[in-house]
């Protein structure tokens, strides 16, 4: 059973992220980073790894000088995060009965 | 893992995505405090409608103001205190959940304040206080996506009555003081018994 897990979400801040961005059109760095009460490298390494595995996808937009960067989940992302929730759900189930 | 771990990173891991979709800083407290505004506003109204029922003219800019006050002593209340409650969550007031609250709103309040404009140009003072309901209870429907569903709720009070209003003419004062007044007395308290005194 454990073998169906996705290694991309074995570590916890990355299925957070996941989750918030397949709940959320789009999402932004520092939002982002407020939500999760994380650090900015933290963070940063994290989506990276996501990003790697063409789970999330990077815009970078001008807002007057500064540079906002927002992610959004991929189509891929989001069937990756939908059955990673399902195998825990089975799991679960699997352990009650 | 065991059971009851997975269960709880289950459910957090909901509660995150609830969470970054929806602005629950909403201070429950500001609708209590908003009703009472809207009651207060009401009464005064009231009181100047019979002094000045010989002035028509004055007692329309003074219904005006107090109009105005009751809005933005109920928006400004709504905006500290919701200001707190994100800051007691240690979360920012103008995140992503808050931005699609507001934007969800501006186009049907902003609608319905330029109706009532044209309204008072026009001089349709019966339809002022039936459009404020109608457009603010649209608006509170657009932006319930965004906060508790509840306040959707409110919306759809603020709807019926406004239509209500309308089908009933020369109750304006009765309408607006259950509308604005006994309804947002009566959110704001489930609200607040709800969701914020539990938290302590």
């Amino acid at each position: 059973m454990l073998k169906h897990f996705d290694k991309a979400f074995e570590n916890r801040l990355r299925l957070q992220i996941m989750a918030v961005l397949t709940a959320n059109e789009n999402y932004d760095f520092n939002s982002l980073k407020d939500l999760l009460e994380v650090t900015d490298g933290n963070l940063a390494s994290h989506i990276k790894a996501l990003e790697k595995a063409g789970y999330i996808g990077v815009n970078k937009a001008f807002v007057g000088r500064k540079t906002r960067t927002s992610y959004c989940a991929t189509p891929a992302g989001r069937q990756a995060f939908e059955k990673h929730l399902s195998t825990l759900e089975e799991l679960i189930r699997q352990q009650r009965s | 893992m065991e059971e009851k771990q997975l269960q709880s990173e289950l459910q957090s891991i909901r509660h995150l995505m609830e969470r970054s979709t929806k602005f629950i800083s909403l201070s429950g407290l500001s609708g209590i405090l908003a009703g009472c505004y809207a009651l207060l506003g009401g009464g005064a109204a009231y009181y100047f409608s019979k002094i000045y029922s010989q002035e028509p003219g004055l007692l329309q800019i003074y219904l005006n103001i107090i109009g105005i006050l009751v809005l933005f002593s109920a928006i400004g209340t709504a905006y500290y205190l919701s200001n707190r409650n994100a800051k007691r969550a240690g979360q920012k007031v103008w995140n992503p959940a808050s931005q699609g609250l507001f934007r969800a709103m501006a186009v049907p309040l902003l609608t319905g304040g330029l109706v009532v404009v044209i309204l008072l140009w026009q001089q349709h003072y019966a339809f002022i206080v039936p459009s404020f309901l109608i457009f603010y209870g649209l608006a509170l429907v657009a932006g319930g996506q965004f906060t508790f569903r509840d306040f959707r709720g409110l919306g759809y009070v603020q709807i019926m009555l406004g239509l209500l209003a309308l089908a009933l003419p020369g109750n304006d004062l009765l309408f607006w003081l259950l509308g604005f007044g006994f309804f947002h007395l009566l959110y704001g308290s489930v609200m607040y018994f709800k969701y914020e005194r539990r938290k302590g």
